[in-house]
Parts: structure tokens; sequence; C-alpha cells
């Protein structure tokens, strides 16, 4: 542990790299703000939140959702509508429950709508396995497996998670802190020269190498958490962040995501993901910065890896955005509806299959890093020829 | 303790490093003195284990040191050529990560650190920055974190690079008080660092042993081919030309030169010392290449 800190310490309590990440925060800020200007998703939650009464409506529907409740709200809406009609209610009361019904109604009836495609998906099942088509029969337990038992018990809005779980613009930010991170990891020993020093002590060197790389992953968890707790707190300060128990299927937009945990778990799962995509990234980007000597070629490297994940993170899912850090970043298009993998007469759920792709090429990085780290020939690496 | 280096050789493709080199250490300090690209940081690449030999053996104690590994590291101290040690680091701190990789026992570790940066005079500045040291500073604290496991050799790739006076004065009164009971390497292109402490001196060339032997028998087998000759400003070109001068100096009756050469009619001749014996085995390349200090 001792070791992991020296070479943190060493590595990225640096000046450059303090204000970089003070820089980057800075640009995430301002990027919130001002899609909270242009985004129409958070134009339609801002709607809804300005609609008279509303905040107070919201709170009186918090709780358990019971036939009761619902039909409270029904009545209620009823009698608007009824006074509407003889002319002594007024519009503006009746957008505010016609606001507050459909997502009501959308969180009542949920369970109702699972069901029936959980009955479909059986029935395909018996179906597909009488037909000998394994595959698709697979791919509906799969189903079956991922959408069984949901049910959303208590009201709460949760409605501006979406807006949330859509942003990743700090995704693309920790991606170059990535970049950053690795150029400093092989740079800085090719700078000191010391690393000749450190190959000669009794430590070996798969331990020194294991050291590096430990703390470039805590750089990352560090720079992940900076950025993406201001993701969370930026956004809970602009839009109404509430329901945090609430199931991620209680987000309208969410309702067919193959994901069944709550909006908190999902949360600490989209940090997780976007830290081991960064972690990915980052062993690749170091990967580069090693294999090619100086400073300019390497750059050009790692800029052109960044951005063609970048690019390619604008596709739809495919083969090749499972090897593409960057649109692991983005989980909600795996997981937002179900989307299965085939691998041979079964069925994978992509999200599963990527992070299989994204550890399975996390690993190869780390190796080839070690490798490359421990040839000893002067024209590769840290050291300059003498 | 005994280093014995067998044919020692290294090539990058076809071009030849270190050719078949041979020589033994036993406790004392040793000078390897040779220009720049000689093969001395190659040799001490080699030593160190950062390098392979294309062919040859080093055996430390009679053991070939393949075969001893682990316990080969931790009898080497080293310090590279021309560190930059991390600038945000503390001394201290610098000596506990360097604690930490030469696996030193962490019951140890404290009194150790504590009595070498005493020896290098660093004990009390240990909290300071390493971005805030001299540059003899920071090569005291090179030597200090070569010391930390007690080394049996200890080898120093040109250590003096770049340092003061004052300070190559310091070092070699650091390197006097090291000497006993251990074997210092020490590779340098310049003359004094060596002139007044090694036991021995190798001359390197061109990848290719020139010599080894004392000071004093380097400085005996060149007697007689030193001579001094004061001569008119305008001939100065004329002998630089022709001789292999070590040393020109302007007086009021013309510049006097000391030269090297077999014979020299009309001059004097004079007792050498270890500056014209580097410059009589390099010749061209240590016109370039010598810091006369």
């Amino acid at each position: 542990m001792k070791l992991i800190w020296f070479e943190f310490k060493k590595m990225f309590l640096q000046k450059n790299m303090v204000f970089l990440v003070l820089i980057l925060v800075l640009v995430n800020a301002g990027k919130i703000c001002i899609n909270g200007r242009l985004d129409p998703v958070v134009t339609e939650s801002k709607v809804h939140w300005q609609l008279p009464g509303i905040v107070e409506a919201e709170d009186e529907l918090k709780g358990e959702i019971t036939p009761e409740t619902m039909q409270m709200l029904m009545d209620v809406r009823s009698q608007i509508m009824g006074a509407i009609e003889s002319g002594t209610g007024w519009d503006s009361e009746a957008s505010t429950y016609d606001g507050l019904y459909p997502h009501y109604a959308y969180l009542y009836e949920y369970h109702i709508a699972n069901d029936e495609k959980l009955e479909q998906a059986g029935e395909n099942i018996e179906f597909y396995e009488k037909h000998g088509n394994e595959y698709d029969a697979s791919v509906n337990r799969l189903f079956q497996r991922q959408y069984a038992g949901r049910f959303v018990r208590n009201y709460s809005n949760s409605e501006d998670y979406a807006i949330l779980f859509s942003y990743h613009f700090s995704s693309f930010l920790l991606l170059v802190l990535s970049l950053a991170g690795s150029a400093q990891l092989v740079w800085k020993e090719r700078k000191t020269g010391i690393y000749d020093l450190l190959q000669t002590t009794l430590t070996g060197k798969t331990r020194l190498h294991f050291a590096k790389i430990a703390a470039f992953m805590v750089w990352l968890a560090i720079a992940a958490a900076i950025l993406f707790g201001e993701d969370y707190a930026v956004h809970s300060v602009l839009f109404h962040l509430e329901g945090l128990m609430q199931p991620l299927y209680a987000v309208e937009a969410y309702e067919l995501c193959s994901f069944g945990g709550s909006i908190m778990s999902y949360t600490i799962f989209l940090y997780g993901i976007r830290l081991f995509a960064a972690i990915c990234a980052g062993l690749i980007f170091v990967v580069l910065n090693t294999l090619f000597r100086g400073v300019f070629v390497p750059i050009c490297a790692d800029i052109f890896f960044m951005f063609g994940c970048i690019l390619t993170s604008e596709q739809t899912a495919s083969t090749v955005t499972f090897l593409d850090p960057a649109f692991i970043m983005q989980p909600d298009r795996y997981l937002q509806n179900f989307l299965a993998v085939r691998i041979g007469d079964h069925a994978v759920s992509a999200m599963t299959a990527a992070c299989c792709a994204m550890l399975l090429l996390t690993l190869i990085a780390g190796a080839a890093i070690h490798v490359l780290w421990s040839r000893n020939i002067r024209c590769t690496l840290f050291q300059k020829r003498r | 303790m005994n280093i014995k280096l067998e044919g020692i050789t290294k090539n990058y493709g076809s071009h030849c490093v270190l050719n078949a080199f041979s020589a033994e250490f036993s406790d004392g300090v040793y000078g390897l003195l040779g220009p720049n690209g000689a093969g001395k940081s190659t040799l001490i690449n080699i030593l160190v284990g950062l390098l392979k030999a294309n062919e040859g053996r080093i055996c430390f104690d009679g053991k070939d040191i393949k075969k001893l590994n682990e316990r080969y590291l931790g009898a080497i101290g080293y310090l590279p050529q021309y560190p930059h040690f991390y600038g945000n680091y503390s001394i201290l701190e610098l000596m506990q990560y360097m604690s930490l990789l030469k696996k030193i026992p962490k019951s140890e570790m404290a009194d150790r650190i504590h009595e070498i940066l005493h020896f290098v005079n660093l004990d009390t500045i240990r909290d300071r920055r390493i971005s805030q040291l001299s540059g003899g500073m920071r090569q005291r604290l090179g030597i200090a974190q070569a010391l930390l496991n007690d080394p049996k050799l200890l080898i120093l790739d040109e250590p003096t690079a770049g340092l003061d006076p004052k300070e190559r004065i310091r070092f070699r009164s650091l390197m006097a008080q090291l000497a006993s009971g251990r074997t210092i390497l020490l590779a340098t292109h310049i003359v004094s660092d060596v002139a007044f402490i090694a036991n021995e001196i190798i001359l390197l060339n061109d990848g290719t042993k020139v010599q080894q032997d004392t000071p004093e028998q380097l400085i005996a087998s060149i007697q007689g081919k030193v001579w001094e000759i004061t001569v008119p400003e305008n001939k100065l070109p004329a002998y630089l030309a022709s001789f292999q001068v070590s040393n020109a100096r302007h007086t009021e009756n013309g510049c006097e030169l000391r030269i090297i050469a077999e014979h020299l009619p009309e001059a004097v001749q004079v007792t050498p010392n270890l500056e014209d014996v580097f410059l009589y085995y390099f010749g061209e390349a240590a016109d370039h290449e010598t810091d006369m200090v």
C-alpha cells in the first residue's frame, strides 16, 4: 500500500495534474448549466415543475401507491375537469393534475404491463422450444430473468434522474484525464531517468509495475468520483432528483431497462462502469505511450485513439462498440432497452457481454504493459539510448 | 569481496559497444575513465543487471550473478547518470520510497535513513522538497539512496557531473570514507574525480580496456613523454595542429605549452599527471571530451 501511495504522489500529486482536474471540473459545471437550458428533456421537466401547486401536490402523493391513492387522484382530476366544464374551475389547476396523473398511472400500472410481457415471454419460450429454436427461447428466458418481479410500491417523481443518466460529457472528460494520467505514468519516469535505478532494486519489476498501475487506478477512481460527484451535485441543484431508492424503471425513460435495481444502485453502477472503462482506456493509452518514443507520436496516437472511441460511441451498439471504452461509459445505451447478444445458442445480456469484452481488453493491455515495461531494450520504453 | 568480469561483450546490431572486457575488483575505489561513448555506461548497465551482455560472465565472490540474482541485487548500490529525483518528494520520502524498493526491514528503516542522511549531511533538511535542493545536495541524496542497503559494491555513473568545485571536494571526501570494506566503481570522464581517490584506474576507449593500473603506475607509464615549451603567440596554431597539447597558458614571453610527445627538441621534460595520461591514451577523443577540471 505504501508503495502505491508513493507512486501516486510521484505521478499525480503534481501541480499540473491538480490544475487540469480543476479546469475540467469547471468545464463540466459549465456544460451541465448549458445543458440545463438547451436539452429538450430538461425543458419538459422544467415545464412540469412550473405547474401551479405541483410541488405541494407531488409531496402529497409521496408514499405507498395503493388503489385508494390512485382512485383519489382520479377523483380529484375528474372533479376539476367537471368544474372547468361548468365554468367554475381553472385550466391551470387541471394542467397540474394532468401533469401528475400519467406518471402516477405509469407507476401504478407498471407491474401489470410487465406481467403481460413476462407472460408473453413464457408463451414464446414454449413456442420456440417446440420448434427447436434454442436461441430465441434463450432470449425469452433471459428476458424473464431480467424482468421478473418488477413492481413499483412507492410514489416519488424520479423523472429528473433521466437528465442525470443521459449526461455523458463528464465521461469524455474522464477519458481526457485518463489520457493525461497515462502520459504522466510513462513520461514521468522517462523524464527523470530514475527507472534504471528502480529496476536495480530488490523489489521485482512485477511489484513495481503493479504499484504504478494501481496508483493510476486510484487516480482514475478519484477523478471519476470528482466528476461524477459534481454531475450529481450540480444536477441536484438544478433539477429535482428525488426517490433515490425507487427502482430505475420508475423513471419512464427506463421503462424497459434491463437493470432491475434501484436508482441508487444504478448510480453506483454507473460510476463503477465509467471508472472501469476509463481504466481500460487508460491502460491502452499507457501501451501506446510505451510503444512510441518521443512525445509527439504517442500524443497523436492517444488522441487518435480517444477520438476514435468517441466517434464509434456515437454508433448503435455493435460488436465494435463492445471494445469501445467510450461506448461502455454510456451504459444506458445497452440497458435502456432489452438487448441480448448471441453466443452460440445462448443469449447473453449485451451489458454483460460488453463488460466481459472490456475486461478482456483491460487484461490484455495490462499484460502488454508488463511485458513492454520489463523489456530491457534501450530502443523502447522509458530509457533513452546512450 | 571480489567481482570478476570475464570477456564481457555487448553489441548493438553490428556496432560493438564493449569488446571482451575483463577486469577484477576487490575492496577499494576503482575509477572507470574514458571519453563519452567509450562504453562506461554500457558496462555499468550490465553490472547492475539492466542490460544483458552478448558474451561473457560476471562473478560475485566466485559465483555467477545470474545464479545469485536477488543476493547480488541486494549487495549493490547504484547511482545512475544525471538522476532527476522526483521534485515533489521530500528527501525523507525519497529515502523511504527507496527503502521500500530495496526491502529494508521496517524496523530498521528509520534508523538507517537517519544514519545515512546524517552521513551525507542532509539530515537537518530531511523534510525539504527535492525541487528545492541544489545540484550538490541532490547528488548527495543520490549517494544516500545508494547506501541504504549497505552495499558491498557501489556503482556511480558520472557522479560529479554538474557539481561545483566545493561539492566535488565534498564528494571525494565522502568516497574516501565509504571505501573501506566495499568496492566503489566510479565511471567518469573527469580526471580529477578519480585522480585523488582511486586505488586503481581502468582506461576504457571504444569498448576496449586500454589499461588498468594504479594512478602512480599509469603516470609512470608515460614518464619522459610530457614536455613544456614556451612559443611565440603566432606559432601557437601550428603547435596545436601538430602535437597533443594538454595545457596552454599565455605568459609575457609567449605561450607556455604542455605537450605530450615521444620527443620534443628545445622543450623541457616535466613530470606527467593523470590528465596527461588521459590525453596520451585517448588522443583525439579526449581533445573533445575531457573536462579539465
